[in-house]
């Protein structure tokens, strides 16, 4: 086991804050589910059919978890990880370390497999929470094992970046916001882009998404968008159009292959299209696909999106990693390997 | 050969040069002195044996290797005692010398043994247990002290040690340096503080801005720069003044003192001439009580050796 890790461990569950912390959680996670919990029922109740109206209610739950959870690792996972080196330096036990034994890189994985641990943990804390939709089924186990890979994904890539940020800054505070801010460009503000990017795309006022479809580069980014995408196939689409959480990002997939949803065609504009559906009166909308559009005939031009999502959160990764090894290095070698490269 | 050796070292922080050309040969076993006022360049050489600091020219070399090319090398026959703490939170003194362990790769098993032995040594068995943050402050320098003997290094770097502890940890500390000299560790130790040197130190440099102002064996600096040594003796008050002549027909004697039934004398000369004197003293039927060779302080030393420097200058 890789010692930074251990210690990490030790540390983090032997201070006060940790089982306080995971309290609050487990209970704002529990509440935030009952809540879920109502609303599906208000809108299975009132517009559903018996059999059906378990299904979208297992299907509510399911992506109302998976929405929660993936915002709680945009949200917390680079708070976690954030103070990772730059309190090594400030507690000045970075030259203890830089004097061992231990690889750069073994510095670097120890504190991020110790904040991804952490954030496991209070995944597996609400585990009994997160089942409930199995209950009422609506969703393939394959449906929950993509969410969960995505979310993981997504902790790593948010994490590794974080620890970059870590290792360069100069104080905590500073670690923190530079963490933070890149957490929200990927989860928050590429979905902002993407509304400037669908806008730009509109091939009138009256037509939002164009026929043939467009590439939203900034929707590779986002990890709802991957999320959503990893769990359903997209045009795989249902005609009795029921708005759950997923919707808005459901938009996305759906508006890169050239067909409008209810999400993005509903009220004529951008205003408020995004996180409707959760009102019992707007859960059955307009049948899709749109009238005078075959189902059939949408024919799928792009591939999917979570590939490459992956591949970029990859890439991120491996590029946040390395620098963050690199910085982290005793300055001796890094100097010299830096004068040594540029000689080269 | 030295176990660490530096060759026209330098190092520039901006517009000050920290280390401007510093040559040291750390012989193996020695316990070496580095002394300075604040600012001398004494951490900086100590960061750059240790591989934490790129020098911008010259050579250096421990145990053979070059701590820029091969750090990895350098740190297995190194340990590193910083002039800050740096502890964690939560953690015993056992689980944070077993991390250290970990860290420089001592195997799993051995480690139970060997950290019972290393708290045994630096006398806080009793506190294997405790909280690192409960500890008083000499109790975390020994604690520190046995993180940097987890991988039982040839080489111990230790900066300002003493700093900051009482007079009976201070007691402690040397006896604990002396102790690790004695099992065969090469010792470099700084400070600006020369009382804490004293008496343990076999080899010193003095450093000053960046330069190295002396360095070696320290009897050897002694001699060169105490040529002339001072002997202070006690006889019966009748007889001060008998011997005091007899002293002062000597042609290696000068500065023939009395002073409250002491008679103090400048020697010029080795430790042959001050026997073959004492001798002669003793044989004309004088008595005396205590003859005693003043040995050079290291303060006595440094501000020679740097006096010096400012009068060249």
């Amino acid at each position: 086991m890789n010692p930074v890790l251990r210690r990490e461990v030790m540390e983090r569950f032997r201070s006060r804050r940790a089982p306080w912390f995971l309290f609050a959680w487990t209970i704002g996670v529990g509440m935030i589910g009952y809540v879920a919990y109502l609303v599906s029922q208000q809108v299975a109740n009132q517009v559903l059919g018996r059999l059906i109206a378990t299904q979208y209610m297992g299907r509510f739950l399911f992506q109302a978890m998976a929405v929660l959870m993936m915002t709680a690792v945009v949200l917390i996972v680079p708070g976690v990880t954030a103070l990772s080196i730059v309190t090594e330096r400030e507690r000045q036990t970075l030259p203890l370390l830089q004097v061992t034994q231990l690889s750069p890189i073994q510095l670097v994985l120890g504190k991020l497999s110790s904040s991804i641990g952490y954030f496991l943990l209070l995944l597996i804390a609400v585990g009994p929470v997160v089942a409930i939709p199995l209950l009422f089924g609506g969703m393939s186990a394959g449906d929950i094992g993509a969410a969960l890979a995505m979310m993981l994904a997504t902790a790593i890539t948010l994490g590794s970046v974080a620890i970059a940020v870590s290792s360069r800054a100069r104080s905590s505070r500073g670690a923190v916001a530079g963490s933070y801010a890149i957490a929200f460009i990927i989860g928050f503000l590429s979905l902002a882009i993407f509304l400037g990017e669908l806008f730009l795309a509109r091939p009138s006022d009256q037509a939002l998404i164009p026929a043939r479809g467009r590439e939203f580069y900034s929707s590779w980014l986002n990890p709802y968008v991957g999320m959503v995408d990893a769990i359903r196939q997209p045009l795989r689409v249902p005609t009795d159009y029921t708005l759950t959480p997923f919707a808005a990002f459901d938009a996305i997939v759906y508006a890169r292959q050239g067909v409008s949803t209810p999400a993005i065609s509903m009220g004529g504009g951008f205003g408020g299209q995004f996180g409707v559906g959760f009102a019992a009166e707007m859960a059955v909308i307009q049948p899709f696909p749109a009238p005078g559009q075959d189902e059939l005939a949408v024919r799928v031009r792009r591939g999917p999106v979570w590939t490459r999502t992956l591949i970029i959160y990859a890439a991120i990764t491996a590029l946040a990693l390395l620098r963050a090894a690199f910085v982290v290095r005793a300055p001796a070698r890094r100097i010299f390997l830096t004068k040594r490269r540029r000689n080269v | 050969m030295g176990i660490a050796i530096l060759e026209g070292v330098e190092k520039r922080y901006g517009e000050v040069m920290a280390m401007n050309g510093i040559d040291l040969d750390v012989p193996e076993g020695s316990i070496y002195g580095l002394i300075g006022p604040n600012g001398a360049g004494k951490t900086t050489s100590m960061l750059v044996i240790s591989s934490l600091l790129a020098r911008d020219a010259g050579k250096v070399e421990v145990a053979g290797k070059d701590p820029q090319v091969e750090p990895r090398a350098v740190r297995k026959v190194l340990g590193y005692m910083p002039d800050v703490f740096g502890f964690y939170e939560n953690l015993t003194t056992t689980e944070y010398l077993d991390f250290f362990a970990a860290a420089t790769k001592v195997p799993a098993a051995k480690r139970p043994a060997l950290i019972a032995d290393l708290l045994g040594l630096v006398d806080l068995e009793g506190r294997a247990d405790a909280d690192v943050n409960t500890l008083s402050r000499g109790m975390k320098q020994r604690l520190s002290l046995a993180r940097a003997l987890i991988h039982d290094p040839q080489l111990l770097v230790l900066d300002e040690p003493a700093s900051g502890l009482d007079p009976r940890a201070r007691v402690h500390l040397r006896e604990l340096i002396a102790e690790l000299s004695r099992m065969g560790k090469t010792v470099i130790i700084s400070s600006h503080i020369l009382s804490e040197l004293e008496g343990i130190c076999s080899h010193l440099a003095v450093i000053d801005e960046g330069k190295v102002k002396a360095s070696g064996d320290l009897n050897e600096i002694r001699r060169t720069l105490t040529a002339n040594r001072r002997i202070t003796l006690r006889t019966p008050d009748e007889e001060v003044d008998e011997v005091a002549t007899i002293l002062s027909g000597q042609p290696e004697v000068s500065e023939v003192d009395v002073e409250r039934g002491r008679l103090r004398f400048v020697l010029t000369g080795e430790d042959e001439d001050s026997a073959r004197i004492l001798a002669l003293v003793i044989g004309s039927g004088r008595r005396i009580y205590d003859w005693r060779l003043e040995v050079a302080g290291l303060e006595e030393l440094f501000l020679s050796i740097t006096g010096s420097e400012s009068n060249d200058s």
